[in-house]
């Protein structure tokens, strides 16, 4: 047995079920959870949490990625006579399959991204000392599209990465697409 | 046809098994330092609420992986090969049953100990004891939760196993 294979599959296996268990734990278990506690510790509650998360997110994406190409790279299908070597080739499912869930991964990078570098300092920004009343409804109004955004996203994220293990799964019979 | 209804059933044992690991993990890596941060008083509402649902996902999550697994191991037709295959087959029943265990303990034993029940007709002696019995119980359930997890992981890595076999 190849240790390294072994330890790259276990890897990848890990880090899809961190990123979908995890999606979906803060989703329907957490999110209700935090409904149940007076506003300002459930806000607090939900700033940690969602920190935390999007560490293991971002590392679950990262090892998603550098397994599954090692795991392509030992099996002989990448890097061998030309870069991607049948059935590693849109001919074949198991090519059209693995581009799917190559699209599917970058879009959860790109929505990732969003959270964390777009919404996520909106949601956290405090007010300055000394603000209009003005402003600080323009800024109540802001954490309010950023929190909408971030719930459609995260939904979309949930949604995709399902797909993601599906097509995942069919890979070992040949793929689905 | 039999190829159809095996990517079917692996489909959605990948499911399950991602949601059940990956929430195991999410809670103890994601809950547990929130919690950290928030008053006691709400820690046991959050707890009681989120361990409720998490205990019901589990529930369905391990049932959804012996309804698949089962099939799937006899349409994989490498039982009958012996071997590795059978060893880790075997090793990812036992963890299984174990992980029923544990959640049946979680569910009826450490979870119902952990509620304070405290009335005005208790002195202070017995006040100590129920707070002394609760805290032993948040004991036992944290180190249920930590052997769930290295359940989680070692099966895992046994399931990795399997695949390459």
């Amino acid at each position: 047995m190849d240790w390294g294979l072994l330890a790259a599959s276990f890897i990848h296996d890990l880090a899809i079920a961190v990123y979908v268990g995890g999606a979906i734990a803060m989703e329907f278990i957490l999110a209700p959870a935090q409904q149940s506690i007076p506003p300002a510790q459930a806000q607090i509650m939900g700033e940690k949490s969602s920190g935390r998360f999007l560490i293991l997110v971002w590392g679950s994406l990262v090892l998603m990625f550098v397994t599954g190409v090692y795991r392509l790279y030992w099996r002989g299908l990448l890097f061998g006579g030309s870069l991607f070597v049948a059935p590693l080739t849109l001919d074949s499912s198991y090519g059209r399959t693995l581009l799917a869930m190559t699209i599917i991964w970058t879009i959860l990078v790109v929505n990732g991204a969003l959270i964390t570098f777009l919404f996520r300092p909106i949601l956290s920004g405090k007010m300055k000392a000394g603000a209009s009343q003005s402003q600080g409804r323009d800024a109540q109004q802001a954490k309010i599209r950023a929190a909408t955004w971030v719930q459609y996203l995260t939904r979309t994220d949930v949604v995709l990465a399902i797909i993601t293990v599906l097509l995942g799964a069919s890979l070992s019979r040949g793929g689905l697409l | 046809m039999q190829d159809l209804i095996y990517s079917q059933l692996s489909a959605v044992h990948a499911i399950c098994w991602s949601v059940y690991a990956g929430g195991a993990i999410c809670m103890e890596l994601v809950l547990r330092h929130a919690q950290n941060y928030m008053r006691p008083s709400q820690i046991a509402v959050v707890c009681q609420n989120a361990g409720k649902r998490y205990r019901w996902w589990s529930l369905f999550c391990l049932l959804g992986l012996l309804a698949t697994g089962i099939p799937m191991s006899v349409l994989g037709g490498k039982l009958a090969a012996g071997g590795t295959y059978v060893v880790l087959l075997s090793g990812l029943t036992l963890l299984w049953l174990i992980q029923m265990l544990l959640l049946a303990l979680l569910s009826f034993r450490f979870h119902p100990e952990m509620h304070l029940r405290v009335s005005s007709s208790m002195n202070e002696g017995e006040i100590k004891r129920e707070r002394q019995r609760v805290g032993a119980a948040i004991v036992k359930m944290d180190i249920t939760v930590r052997i769930e997890l290295g359940c989680v992981l070692l099966a895992l890595a046994l399931g990795a196993g399997l695949h390459l076999n």
